[in-house]
């Protein structure tokens, strides 16, 4: 079974990601940590959401108020995309997608 | 397999310095990287093309041998044999050409083009995350599924590069939905994570039912005297057939509502929406001669009230 949460330093060590970066993401909310036992731990479902701000970091070179900008822009953006895939349905139920 | 124009693609011209190709690279990177247009396959193959020109031209070992060759690179193994033949060509020392890695993206990039295979070899793609590991390829694929389908939680198995994946379809999905798969994308390299794959469904309209989210709509047929005198109908649902009261003096084009019979909400096991029948009211068509008397007197009647 695939643990929940694994130890924050392990993974930067493993990715090469220096911890002041997670810091800053904590900081700025788009991430959440939990201290145990003197250990920082991140949740596994969390993963995701840190290999793409990793990305958008280091790779991009954009900061991390801008990521939460982006971050802001890509909700609203697939908010979006729902509300037209809904009307886009709706039209064609109604047989007016022509 | 055509010629591909690295410089173009970055926009800059052949003289352009390192500096000039990080900075051209990174201002479109940021436009196109997979990160900043989910689910965008124009981006996603243009953020390819990018990458592959960074690749090459941010090397300069493998932007001298691009510039060298240019739209003679189908020669380029044959010039460098007759060179080392003639013992007056300094190649690349060792065969170490691959060693040096590019800076370019661990994100979703995807493969290199036939031309840069041939040019620089399978393994001359150099991107590194910062893990050292190459994160997986993300995969897109589109299913199809009936409206009778797509109201079923069912399993399916895809077959996605020639790769068997067992799905499970909750009930409910819509068309255009796309849901993601995580880590069923192509696999990592170097121990990097495997990509996602997302698969979009595509749900054809029915040729009995209309719906509208988690509303189905149903037109059904009801002849002249059920409709004015009252009576049952049987109509059809996703679960089969089922017997409707009808109302005396039921119009044309009226509407009932039968809760709970529409679409299965999505995730929401056991929650349905409604289904909006709407009666059509036939005609009754070559009517004998003692119908046509019996509405003379109806008509009589109905003149008379």
């Amino acid at each position: 079974m695939e643990p929940e949460w694994i130890i924050l330093s392990d993974y930067c060590l493993v990715n090469g990601i220096e911890p002041s970066f997670i810091l800053l993401l904590k900081e700025e909310g788009l991430i959440e940590t939990r201290e145990k036992d003197g250990r920082e731990y991140i949740p596994v479902s969390q993963l995701h959401y840190l290999e793409r701000y990793s990305r958008m970091y280091y790779d991009l070179s954009i900061n991390v108020e801008g990521i939460d900008v982006i971050r802001h822009m890509l909700e609203r953006m697939e908010e979006m995309h729902r509300e037209i895939r809904r009307l886009e349905n709706r039209l064609r139920c109604f047989g007016m997608d022509n | 397999m055509a010629y591909i124009d690295y410089y173009k693609i970055l926009g800059i011209n052949k003289n352009a310095s390192q500096d000039e190709v990080k900075k051209a690279y990174k201002k479109l990177a940021r436009k196109h990287h997979p990160d900043l247009n989910p689910n965008d396959r124009d981006a996603q193959r243009r953020f390819q093309e990018i990458n592959e020109a960074n690749e090459v031209l941010s090397d300069p070992e493998k932007r001298k041998k691009y510039d060298q060759y240019g739209e003679n690179w189908k020669h380029a193994d044959e010039f460098e044999a007759r060179k080392q033949q003639q013992g007056g060509y300094q190649g690349y020392s060792g065969g170490d050409f691959w060693s040096s890695a590019g800076e370019g993206f661990s994100g979703e990039g995807g493969g290199f083009s036939d031309f840069f295979e041939s040019l620089f070899g399978s393994a001359g793609g150099g991107r590194r995350g910062r893990s050292g590991g190459f994160r997986g390829q993300d995969l897109n694929a589109e299913l199809r599924l009936s409206l009778r389908e797509a109201a079923e939680t069912h399993k399916q198995v895809l077959t996605v590069n020639g790769r068997s994946i067992r799905i499970t379809i909750p009930a409910g999905v819509e068309n255009g939905q796309t849901i993601k798969l995580k880590g069923q994308g192509a696999p990592g390299m170097n121990g990097g994570v495997p990509g996602d794959l997302y698969i979009t469904f595509a749900i054809p309209d029915d040729p009995v039912f209309k719906r509208d989210g988690n509303s189905l709509y149903l037109t059904a047929s009801l002849d002249l005297y059920t409709a004015i005198l009252g009576g049952e109908q049987m109509v059809s649902t996703l679960d089969g057939k089922v017997k409707l009261k009808v109302q005396p003096g039921t119009q044309n084009g009226s509407k009932v509502r039968l809760k709970g019979k529409g679409f299965p909400v999505y995730k929401r096991e056991g929650e349905a929406g409604d289904l909006i029948v709407t009666w059509n009211v036939v005609l009754p068509s070559g009517i004998s001669g003692k119908q046509k008397e019996l509405f003379e007197e109806l008509r009589k009647l109905e003149s008379k009230q």
